[in-house]
């Protein structure tokens, strides 16, 4: 609030001129690695986009102008699998964010052996993603995998989790097995809560639900706001997790239930040696993240706005 | 927050429990299965054998030593390092708003959005060009190029640090690194376990960077399990699962252990600080 | 507080001193050309695994110290060969595999022409090199005449491993180990040796780590037919034949007598499931016994496996399928160094005998052939099959492939469009019809960049 009042002047008051001395130096690093390092590849990839560059042809590359762009509206399998994409999106984003608020709450009371627990609950997202891909697919096998043997053991048929009809829920699975990865940020902004605001509460005769609606989750929610953005930005980049549940290698395809949008960019890149167009189809990706992301930023800020007050 | 009947409390456990097995399932099935005769199927539930040789080559079949070595020096870079850098940045975006701060946060946020294949090419002639692939100077750039994901993360989490307290600190007559060193720093101390240990995760299970830019000679341990070359049977092209079951484990542990001990001091940090400074 | 910052310096201090003393110690093996005062650097692609051990490496740097080997394992068809070729920057010997990505390497130029460098070499005698050293020449279209591009590590035809056990239990005599199957019959006997409860599969028929259109293509050249048209330009998937042998595999696969994604075997290549029983037949190369030699547990297993001639149509032929080359960059700055290393790898009697020992695969020179293991019963079974029916079968320019399209690109067309029909989600015809389309248009853009 203060900030904004003191926008409106004109005139810096010394303290915000040091602010921004403070702020630029600090970024500067930031900033000059920037350009040389993300800045020139990002170009790069932009204007390959528009090329018809092959991996191998650098000396005589053309360009083909809109072409890739209008490409990846008229391929059916690039906008069936975007479709795909943010299906699961739309399952595993709300699904994890509830899975981790409710972790966070559970993990961050004083119990003897919440450490322990707490290790136990974030296993599966320190894990290395090559050790993961190989677990699950080892558990999802149709002869011998602990999912069938629990579906005998309960006297049904074996099922095939790898195949077409459940891959895709199994893939689901996998995914909300690894939700706990922000579990750690919400617990430690759960910590940083005082415990006088939340005694003050008590006093005023809130339970433990009242707690958590009123003063955990408002608390939380730049944690959750966060947990939000990177999922979305994972769910559309989502591209090593099917092939590893998949079983099959980084240059085949898994099956078309968890055909992924990147996994189609990657193809295009390498396997079909279709650079131009791969990178194509990752701006356009980007593109559609960077406005999910505004959109979610917008939010956000309004949640943080209405904490601040 | 405290469960004040007995019967919440007993729920409390019996859930906890039940899901804590469910999430430690998976690693107690790689165990079992890494126990398993070397070319035996399927993979089992309970222990059937313990064939201790297969952990055996999971540390033989690799120059393990080499590659562990190669694994703490990226760790020796890219930690120390990235705690003050991607600490800084959040810090400045955070609570410097200058012009073009949320340009630059913008920034930030653009770059988790591009995925890594789509500048992997363009990135790798950058360093060839620079004489720089197969040095570890990529990590030193790295590191003080900060990671997206972290900056946001410091970004957030000094966010909900009430902005009226540094103020008021402000007034008092504290300078800018007063302000960093005398409250930031003391009222973040789990933030910074946190950074660490996810610099941590974050350099010991990438397996992309090094593959693309180290030999041999240069790669960490998680290039082992990656790389469908390394785990093989002596002069064939077998990678037999146990083995390569083992060797996952072997490569999750330090990592468990690291997280047992970082949440401790997490905890600690929590009670001393908090917002009543 | 306190003891939490202490830990951490700590941890710092100590991360530090590694990395000193690590540091210095890898410092001296590594730089790039000209770093070390006129030192070669030469950057392998192929593994030290591959080619025996890491000690194939160095003795070589042992005995040549002004060369440095830089092993920089990457595998088929990926991003780190691409960027270390896009950079100028590539390695100077390249591993390929020498049936589907020869013809692709050569179109788009990243393999050199070894003619010229064969000539001032003493150990490079043609009259004593398997005829599989033809697979790796290519004029640009066929296989088998014009320049050589590449000499195979090692090799061997496809053949197959029975499991004797399985067969015993289903009442299934014995294969010849002379006399090849046919098609038919060994369809018939993949069948008959799968054995279910209810829906779980407790053995499939067969296994093979050969894709689809690699066995297609096996399968109608053995009646004397092809999946490629005359030019390479097209398939001829939609065609009567083709379709009848992409059917031979789908009933098979529908059955679960050939492991799919359908019915699913928890070992990809075989090695686990034969020694559990749990497929009756593996359809691969000499080197399938590796993988038990290798792990010292060949003794345990020998006893159940024969091998035997791989299934034919009307045609009595041996295929290689399955090799690993070895090639020289195109722009290699020493090229004489990387055929004098290539040449070691290959021909040199210490490296030859390193992998021959284990009985991984023959040799490439014929002189090596007696450092194969011959003395069980197993051993002489195996290696006489080799000797009496799979050389004298032998062609190595029967099969090629289109050198416009990379054939990772071919086989993930077949993952994305057959794999649906085996579960009922489209039909054949539409499958084979939407491959070859995009097939057809693979093609067109590959001839546009090689300009032609």
């Amino acid at each position: 609030m203060i900030m904004k009042a003191n926008k409106k002047r004109k005139k810096l008051s010394p303290m915000q001129r040091s602010n921004y001395r403070a702020f630029y130096f600090m970024m500067a690093p930031f900033l000059l690695l920037f350009i040389v390092y993300r800045l020139f590849p990002m170009i790069w990839g932009l204007y390959i986009s528009f090329t018809n560059y092959s991996g191998f042809n650098m000396g005589s590359m053309a360009n083909v102008g809109w072409k890739n762009y209008i490409r990846a509206f008229e391929d059916s399998q690039a906008m069936i699998s975007l479709g795909r994409t943010f299906l699961i999106g739309i399952i595993t984003i709300p699904a994890s964010m509830v899975i981790c608020n409710v972790m966070a709450i559970a993990l961050s009371m004083k119990f003897k052996g919440v450490g322990i627990l707490r290790t136990i609950f974030y296993i599966p997202s320190i894990l290395p993603a090559v050790a993961v891909g190989t677990m699950w697919n080892g558990m999802f096998l149709r002869d011998g995998g602990v999912f069938n043997e629990l579906v005998k053991l309960f006297g049904g048929e074996p099922i095939n989790w790898l195949g077409y009809d459940y891959i895709f829920y199994s893939l689901i699975l996998m995914l909300l097995w690894g939700a706990g990865g922000s579990v750690l940020n919400n617990i430690s902004a759960i910590k940083n809560i005082s415990t006088e605001l939340i005694e003050s509460a008590r006093l005023d005769g809130a339970g433990n639900w009242g707690v958590i609606r009123h003063i955990i989750l408002p608390m939380t929610a730049p944690m959750n706001y966060m947990a939000v953005v990177t999922g979305i930005i994972s769910t559309l980049q989502m591209f090593a997790q099917p092939l590893m549940l998949s079983g099959v290698g980084m240059s085949s395809v898994p099956l078309q239930p968890v055909y992924t949008y990147m996994v189609h960019a990657y193809q295009q890149i390498f396997a079909n040696l279709r650079f131009g167009y791969g990178l194509a189809l990752t701006w356009i990706v980007f593109i559609i993240m960077m406005v999910l992301t505004l959109i979610t930023r917008r939010i956000g800020d309004k949640m943080s706005d209405n904490i601040a007050t | 927050m405290e469960l004040k009947s007995k019967f919440a409390r007993v729920m409390y456990y019996v859930i906890c429990s039940f899901v804590a097995i469910i999430f430690i399932f998976p690693l107690y099935y790689t165990f079992i299965n890494s126990l398993r005769d070397i070319f035996s199927l399927p993979a089992t539930l309970l222990p059937k054998g313990f064939h201790w040789e297969n952990w055996e080559m999971a540390f033989t079949l690799i120059p393990f030593m080499r590659f562990l070595g190669n694994s703490l020096i990226i760790l020796a870079i890219s930690i120390p390092i990235g705690i003050v850098t991607n600490f800084t940045y959040g810090y400045a975006l955070a609570k410097l708003r200058a012009p073009g701060s949320d340009f630059i946060f913008s920034l930030v946020l653009c770059i988790m959005m591009i995925p890594t294949f789509a500048t992997q090419i363009p990135q790798y002639i950058l360093f060839s060009k620079l004489g720089i692939t197969n040095t570890w100077w990529i990590w030193v750039f790295e590191a003080i190029a900060g990671t997206p994901y972290i900056i946001f993360l410091c970004r957030q989490y000094l966010n909900s640090i009430p902005s009226a307290l540094m103020e008021a600190a402000t007034i008092d007559g504290c300078n800018q690194w007063q302000l960093i060193s005398k409250m930031a720093i003391p009222m973040s101390k789990p933030l910074v376990a946190i950074v660490a240990f996810r610099l941590f995760n974050l350099h010991w299970g990438d397996y992309m960077t090094p593959y693309m830019y180290l030999s041999r000679e240069k790669w960490p341990l998680i290039m082992a399990l990656f790389n469908t070359s390394l785990y093989v049977l002596p002069g064939t092209n077998t990678r037999p699962a146990p083995v390569v079951n083992a060797a996952a484990l072997v490569l999750a542990i330090p990592t468990i252990i690291l997280f047992f001990l970082c949440q401790k001091q997490l905890q600690q940090g929590s009670v001393a600080s908090g917002i009543k400074g | 507080m306190k003891k939490m910052m202490r830990t951490m310096l700590c941890l710092t201090l100590v991360l530090t001193m590694v990395m000193g003393l690590v540091g210095c110690g890898g410092g001296q093996s590594a730089g790039k050309d000209g770093d070390n005062d006129g030192k070669i650097t030469l950057t392998v692609t192929v593994s030290s695994a591959e080619v025996g051990s890491s000690e194939v490496f160095q003795r070589y740097m042992d005995e040549h110290p002004n060369i440095i080997i830089e092993e920089v394992p990457t595998s088929n068809g990926d991003t780190k060969l691409l960027s270390m070729i896009a950079s100028g920057n590539p390695p100077d010997i390249i591993r390929f595999a020498g049936y589907d990505e020869l013809p692709t390497f050569v179109q788009r130029g990243i393999l050199m022409p070894l003619d010229d460098l064969l000539g001032n070499s003493e150990s490079f005698n043609e009259d004593d090199m398997f005829d599989v050293l033809d697979t790796c020449r290519f004029d640009g279209k066929n296989r088998g005449t014009g320049s050589l591009y590449g000499i195979p590590k090692d090799w061997s035809p496809v053949g197959l491993w029975i499991n004797k056990e399985a067969f015993a239990e289903a009442g299934i005599p014995l294969p010849s180990t002379t006399e090849p199957m046919t098609w038919d019959e060994f369809a018939d006997i993949a069948q008959k040796l799968v054995k279910k409860d209810g829906e779980s599969v407790e053995r499939h028929g067969f296994i093979t780590a050969l894709p689809i259109p690699t066995l297609l293509e096996m399968y109608l050249n053995s009646y004397g037919k092809s999946m490629w048209n005359e030019d390479y330009s097209s398939t001829t998937l939609e065609s009567k034949d083709s379709m009848e042998a992409v059917k031979y595999f789908q009933a098979m696969q529908e059955t679960a007598a050939m492991s799919s994604t359908l019915y699913p075997n928890a070992d990809g290549i075989g090695t686990s499931a034969l020694n559990e029983n749990k497929v009756g037949m593996v359809l691969g190369g000499y080197w399938f016994r590796g993988s038990y030699a290798g792990s010292g547990t060949l003794s345990d297993i020998e006893d159940k496996l024969l091998y035997v001639p791989a299934p034919v149509g009307t045609e009595k032929t041996s295929y290689a399928l399955d090799l690993t080359c070895l090639g020289i960059f195109s722009q290699t700055e020493h090229p004489e160094e990387a055929y004098d290393l290539l040449e070691y790898l290959v021909l040199e009697e210490y490296s030859v005998t390193t992998r021959s020992n284990i009985g991984f695969n023959l040799p490439v020179s014929k002189k090596y052939m007696d450092t194969l293991p011959y003395e069980t019963d197993f051993d002489k079974q195996t290696l006489d099959m080799v000797k009496n029916y799979q050389l004298s079968t032998f062609d190595p320019t029967a099969v090629s492939v289109s050198p416009w399209i990379s054939y990772t690109s071919l086989t993930t067309l077949f993952d994305k469009f057959y794999l649906p029909v085996l579960y009922g989600r489209s039909t054949l015809e539409d499958a084979m019809k939407t491959i070859n389309q995009e097939v057809e248009i693979l093609v067109e853009e590959g001839k546009e960049l090689m300009g032609e």
